[in-house]
């Protein structure tokens, strides 16, 4: 009987612990010094049902043996380059498609990534794009450039490369990560990367460490389409390479401003 | 701050309204037990009867509060099975007394069948017949199918004379309606706890200290461990084409564990309680991962489950008197019984039915060829492997909601597992994956380590356990989804 009388004190004490716990602030200042309760909510917890990531199979799975379509302007030269190595080690197929001077506007009003798809019939679609509009002024308008591009690139899975700036931009960064998602968009911002004899195009070894960087996303829980991207142990050659000239007017019809 | 005025309010909604996440793990029950207990220390020391008709009261509030106004199939199950029993006695030995057992068994088991299999045998007919029944969609009382076995335990060990006819109606309402077990067991004979109802004895202080022990295990397995792999594990069964190969067998894993921890957890909490009111209950599960086949698997999980139908289907059918061809049917029907008993589904059945084949196999094996096997280490380790192995295969088809999820799971773990999804796994989900290996590692001591364990805590200085019990309800507390998770047997 002592024993038990012993254990319902304890049961008695032990609940109004808990409560007085529960009552207690989050935080409160005693002098100088902080006190926090310990809230181990704040360890991973990352399956809250309330705020449910969605269950799609690009989720969480590390993709793999995609083929991948990578189009964007001249920033490409070095990133396809490095892209290459990766997709060679890690069984994957890559196309380039690289149209010099291209921006947002001509790849939205021309079917030109249509064509390449089609063409390619790629898994998984990777773009860099915005290195050419930086400055720009007409933000509006690149904002219905960039949302009907998006519109253009999601029907695959897709992650947008934003461009590495170096002098700051008038806001086309931002408006692209607005438009495609946290989890489709890798913000280039703040690399710092050596650039070559023009100023503006990375060195090749400065191009791969901006590669480098952009698979660590893409294998990561906070990339829609997580890819198998091991590090690459040596260089593959680049197979599949177009070249579009700046003068190109793209494929199709050009969709009227 | 809770208003004064407020409180008599509050105390009457608590009394007066059933609560679907009403368990052994949640704070108000707590709190109820606590204000329960310190009246019973009270009674107990007064009069035995006043103490019984306490507990048979607050008995009733907890099946109240859990299944509302169809707590009443408990005390009619009771009391019809106390009045028909020894009734049942009087007929003639033979051919009128054994009618009379199974008309007795029959109104026992009426409610269970009703509740639980009417949808299960409308849908089946529909499906059959090409009929167009409507369902029931019947609200299945918490505890029925565990209350329902005891009742029929009851009935058969009198009718076999290993039992008295004579037990009164408090002690058995009391036997049959007790709390720890209404949920989800044990179910328990009555040869176990009617005595010990019936006649006041000394409680020891290993017997209460264990019961804190017990409690404790209790909500570490289910409140922190089960509770929290659930998360994952119901998103894996859910869709489990959404997720990699590796990812789909982390969640058979973790629902392997999941399942052991939710429900020996709570058998450790029921035991643990049993035992601080100073009633000594049979362990439920002992280690049943560390078994070597199946057999011995079935001797160590859910033990009151499968000594239940060992005593009143497997050896009533014959046992393994009557040659091995008979011994293998037995087996056969006695699993595909209790995969039934599960639920009112195929996917039951067919976890049934895998246990029922495995045993099978083992029981041919074991007579033909296993014996010859040397006893060492190497072939221990392959036995344990084969075993822990099947037995998280048939929880596939368990927990699966039907048979295309389970068989989508098995088709994404063939054709998409790599180990290189290890390292980003483990980098997503450290918490999950820190619990499901000290879980694993747990389970995974000797028994003389886990008695060692036990006998450590309970020589604590009382505040040493003041706070481990404090710390542990503060974790089940935090790790707990918003709603409880509901013990995965009490669906059952």
């Amino acid at each position: 009987m002592r024993e038990q009388i012993k254990l319902l004190l304890l049961m008695a004490a032990v609940l109004a612990a808990v409560i007085v716990y529960a009552a207690i602030p989050t935080e409160w200042s005693i002098g100088g010094l902080i006190l926090r309760k310990i809230n181990l909510a704040a360890l991973e917890r990352p399956f809250r049902p309330a705020a449910a990531v969605p269950k799609t199979r690009i989720q969480r799975h590390l993709a793999t043996r995609q083929t991948i379509l990578f189009i964007g302007d001249s920033m490409l030269e070095g990133l396809s380059l490095r892209l290459g190595d990766y997709a060679k080690e890690n069984g994957h197929t890559l196309h380039t498609v690289i149209w010099y001077s291209s921006t947002t506007e001509r790849w939205a009003n021309t079917q030109t990534l249509e064509h390449y798809v089609q063409q390619y019939k790629p898994t998984y679609l990777l773009i860099c794009l915005g290195s050419n509009e930086l400055f720009v002024n007409d933000l509006p308008e690149r904002t219905r450039f960039i949302r009907t591009l998006a519109g253009k690139l999601s029907t695959l899975p897709f992650v947008w490369i934003g461009p590495a700036d170096w002098n700051g931009d008038t806001g086309i960064v931002d408006i692209i990560r607005k438009e495609v998602g946290e989890e489709h968009f890798f913000d280039s911002r703040h690399l710092q990367l050596k650039r070559g004899p023009d100023h503006y195009h990375p060195t090749r070894a400065a191009a791969a460490q901006w590669m480098d960087s952009v698979a660590v996303f893409l294998q990561s829980r906070h990339c829609a389409g997580p890819l198998l991207l091991k590090k690459p142990e040596s260089h593959h050659k680049a197979a599949s390479t177009q070249i579009l000239q700046p003068t190109f007017e793209g494929y199709g019809e050009r969709a009227s401003k | 701050m809770i208003e004064p005025s407020q409180l008599l309010p509050s105390l009457l909604s608590f009394l007066s309204t059933s609560d679907g996440s009403w368990s052994l793990c949640t704070i108000p029950f707590m709190a109820a037990f606590v204000a329960f207990f310190a009246l019973y220390l009270v009674f107990c020391k007064e009069r035995r009867s006043w103490m019984q008709l306490y507990v048979v009261a607050f008995s009733l509030f907890f099946a109240f509060k859990a299944n509302g106004a169809l707590m009443v199939l408990l005390p009619t199950t009771a009391l019809l099975s106390w009045f028909l029993t020894p009734k049942m006695m009087r007929l003639r030995r033979g051919t009128p007394r054994r009618a009379g057992l199974w008309l007795v068994i029959l109104i026992e088991l009426l409610p269970l069948l009703y509740y639980k299999y009417t949808d299960f045998t409308l849908s089946i007919f529909n499906d059959l017949l090409k009929t167009n029944f409507a369902l029931q969609h019947l609200f299945l009382p918490i505890g029925i199918s565990f209350y329902t076995f005891q009742a029929i335990s009851y009935t058969v060990d009198v009718y076999k004379e290993r039992f008295p006819k004579t037990t009164g109606l408090v002690e058995y309402l009391f036997y049959l309606t007790f709390f720890p077990l209404l949920v989800a067991g044990p179910i328990t004979r009555a040869g176990v706890l009617i005595p010990q109802i019936s006649q006041p004895r000394p409680v020891s202080k290993e017997l209460v200290d264990r019961g804190l022990w017990l409690i404790v295990c209790g909500l570490l397995k289910k409140g922190v461990i089960a509770d929290y792999l659930a998360q994952y594990n119901n998103w894996i069964f859910s869709d489990p084409t959404a997720y990699s190969g590796f990812e789909n067998v982390m969640g058979v894993l973790g629902y392997t564990l999941q399942i052991y921890s939710d429900f020996s957890g709570y058998s450790d909490l029921a035991i643990g309680i049993a035992a601080l009111m100073g009633f000594e209950l049979k362990d439920n599960f002992r280690f049943p991962y560390q078994s070597l086949n199946l057999t011995e698997f079935w001797h160590r999980w859910h033990i009151s489950l499968s000594t239940w139908f060992r005593d009143y289907l497997y050896i009533p059918l014959g046992g393994n008197r009557r040659g091995n061809l008979r011994t293998y049917a037995n087996s056969f029907i006695a699993m595909i019984v209790a995969g039934l008993w599960h639920g009112a589904s195929g996917m039951f059945v067919v976890w049934g039915l895998l246990h029922g084949v495995g045993l099978v196999c083992h029981k041919f094996l074991n007579n033909h060829l296993l014996k010859r096997i040397p006893d060492n280490l190497a072939v221990r380790v392959i036995s344990w492997s084969v075993t822990f192995g099947y037995v998280a295969f048939a929880w596939i088809f368990f927990r699966s909601p039907d048979i295309d999820t389970a068989f989508a799971l098995i088709g994404n773990v063939c054709d998409d597992f790599t180990l290189a999804d290890f390292h980003p796994f483990v980098m997503a989900r450290p918490l999950w994956m820190l619990l499901l290996a000290v879980g694993l590692e747990l389970h995974s001591i000797r028994e003389s380590d886990y008695l060692w364990m036990q006998q450590r805590f309970v020589r604590f200085p009382w505040i040493v356990k003041f706070i481990v019990f404090a710390v542990v309800v503060q974790m089940v507390i935090h790790l707990s989804m918003d709603n409880v998770q509901p013990f995965v047997y009490t669906q059952f």
